[in-house]
């Protein structure tokens, strides 16, 4: 707890201390008395009660938020004496206060718990730390101040809002086995079922099918989907990070991988995640609902992983990405060590992807600046192009996804692409 | 507002050239310096000291009333564009500004109840070096407050 003092301290100290000695000794008492009121607001405020035992508490956040919610954080503070403080509840960007005022000034009264609303929207994805709270209580007349900070914190997860999809780019290869609108030929164990085949000698007796075998008049037996389908990988890169819209490139980024995953986990593919950060971060390819959840909390932890860098970036590790893995880069292509590593990985002959978050670059204003801007972002725009064409003529398809396109049209291109057969295989 | 009124009652009270210049600057020392400029504020009170001479000269009683009057007044004024600065920096509920107002004005009751016990004591035991005295002890019971506050652990200014 710290103790400070108001400015205005120093002017009724002088008033008082020169006015109430000065009157009896010039034998003008009225000095005194007109000096006498502030000495005497200094010494009630010295004397008053000072708050020792503030306590809060923030009511506990829902665990899982998405981008546009909207909430209340309570906090409920209570102090041992009766006392006027001004509250801040920190918030984190990635929640925005409504209506309300924060900081605000409240009167708490001794003992009793005073409960504060603030009505927030989540603003944008991420992992969201409400508090602590700092309380700065005043003395009667405010001018010795006690300012304390209470490590009080409330946590949550905002989830990206996800762009709508409904349908996914095919990867070149699937699994071995049948699948649903992937389907090729082969089907083998699962949970559902595929097809019936004739008995062969190894076959499971629990898999032979009794009722069509006797319609039949030989052993049939049942074939049944694999669990999973095909592999996709999903990378993030948030190494370049471009403004676009209202948030960044690599905002968008993430709610498009969440979107992504999300699809190919309900399509009962093997998911796995690539953070090209400071340093790669990933997650090996899993299937299944907790994968789904371990992949979009990463995500959401990527923020702070963005921000650590790394002094030699290394390439994609092999066990990382199985043969045959469908990988979608996010990229907003700003960073040399990114392009670098999508190239290789298309060397390596994995069936890559790219889908451009473009950037809007931001010129500076001004009179004089305005023709230069104009050669500046020429020239940008061909290294673009120049860097788009280089992708192109490693076959690997690239799709723009600029701000205001959805991005299932903006797939829908590659479908397009692939089907015209310009796709070139490693 | 309530500092203009104690600068200006004087003048009304003695209307003369010396007191409404008195009264202009001191009114223009007290506006500028607030409570935040020590100097102009200082400067201003102590015209208004003088203006208070001035007007009440012959009477003793009716200075030393209007000079608790005025004291009173003026720190109810400095109380009130202190906290107005402090509401621009932060909103306060309905609640808020009703207690803080009661506890505002209960606060200057008790000076102005301390103030008259200061106004009638000396008359009353007849003896005016007392409110010297009295005074004295009061501004070494604040040096040494507010020397406590600064040395623990924790204080600052």
């Amino acid at each position: 707890m710290t103790v400070s003092l108001h400015p205005k301290l120093n002017l009724y100290a002088v008033l008082g201390a020169v006015g109430l000695p000065l009157g009896p000794l010039l034998g003008r008492p009225e000095l005194a008395l007109f000096g006498a009121p502030f000495l005497l607001a200094l010494l009630l405020d010295m004397t008053a009660a000072r708050p020792r035992g503030l306590r809060a508490q923030i009511d506990p956040l829902p665990e899982q938020l998405v981008e546009g919610d909207e909430l209340t954080v309570t906090l409920e503070l209570t102090s041992d004496v009766a006392v006027r403080a001004d509250i801040v509840l920190v918030l984190p960007a990635e929640l925005e206060l409504r209506e309300g005022n924060n900081p605000r000034t409240v009167a708490l009264k001794a003992g009793q718990p005073e409960r504060l609303a603030y009505p927030v929207r989540c603003v944008r994805w991420g992992l969201a730390e409400v508090g602590p709270v700092a309380v700065r209580a005043f003395s009667p007349f405010g001018l010795v101040r006690t300012e304390q900070e209470l490590a009080v914190r409330e946590l949550t997860r905002i989830l990206p809002d996800e762009p709508t999809l409904r349908e996914l780019v095919r990867p070149h290869e699937t699994q071995l086995f049948a699948g649903n609108q992937r389907a090729r030929a082969k089907s083998s164990d699962g949970i559902e079922f595929a097809d019936l085949r004739d008995y062969q000698p190894g076959d499971r007796p629990r898999s032979i099918n009794w009722r069509a075998s006797a319609r039949r008049g030989e052993l049939q037996t049942n074939q049944r989907h694999l669990e999973r389908n095909a592999d996709v990988t999903i990378l993030v890169d948030s190494f370049g990070n471009g403004a676009r819209g209202s948030g960044s490139t690599f905002d968008d980024a993430v709610r498009a991988a969440s979107a992504l995953v999300r699809h190919s986990v309900a399509q009962r593919d093997r998911v796995g995640l690539i953070n090209l950060g400071g340093t790669v971060r990933w997650i090996e390819l899993r299937s299944g609902i907790r994968q789904l959840y371990q992949i979009v909390g990463t995500l959401l932890e990527a923020e702070a992983a963005r921000r650590t860098y790394g002094e030699q970036l290394g390439l994609v590790p092999r066990r990382v990405l199985s043969p045959g893995a469908l990988v979608i880069a996010l990229t907003p292509l700003l960073d040399g060590r990114s392009v670098d590593i999508l190239l290789d990985l298309r060397a390596r002959g994995y069936d890559l992807l790219v889908v451009e978050v473009v950037a809007e670059p931001k010129l500076a204003a001004g009179a004089d600046a305005e023709a230069e801007d104009a050669e500046a972002l020429r020239l940008w725009r061909v290294v673009r192009e120049g860097l788009r064409a280089r992708f192109l003529r490693h076959g690997i398809p690239l799709v723009r996804w600029q701000p205001g396109i959805e991005l299932e049209a903006a797939l829908g291109e590659v479908r397009a692409f692939r089907r015209r057969g310009q796709s070139v295989r490693a | 507002m309530l500092a203009l009124l104690v600068v200006a009652v004087p003048v009304i009270a003695e209307t003369t050239v010396n007191m409404i210049g008195l009264g202009i600057l001191a009114a223009a020392l007290l506006a500028i310096g607030r409570t935040e400029r020590l100097p102009a504020t200082g400067l201003g009170i102590a015209l208004v000291a003088l203006e208070l001479e001035g007007a009440w000269e012959r009477h003793p009683l009716t200075v030393q009333i209007a000079a608790a009057v005025a004291g009173l007044a003026l720190l109810a004024a400095f109380e009130l564009s202190s906290w107005a600065q402090q509401l621009e920096q932060t909103g306060a509920d309905r609640a808020a500004y009703r207690a803080q107002l009661r506890v505002l004005g209960e606060r200057l009751a008790i000076v102005a109840a301390l103030l008259a016990v200061l106004l009638a004591a000396p008359r009353a035991i007849g003896h005016h070096p007392a409110l010297g005295i009295a005074g004295g002890l009061a501004v070494i019971a604040l040096g040494a407050g507010l020397l406590w506050l600064v040395a623990r652990p924790g204080g600052r200014t």
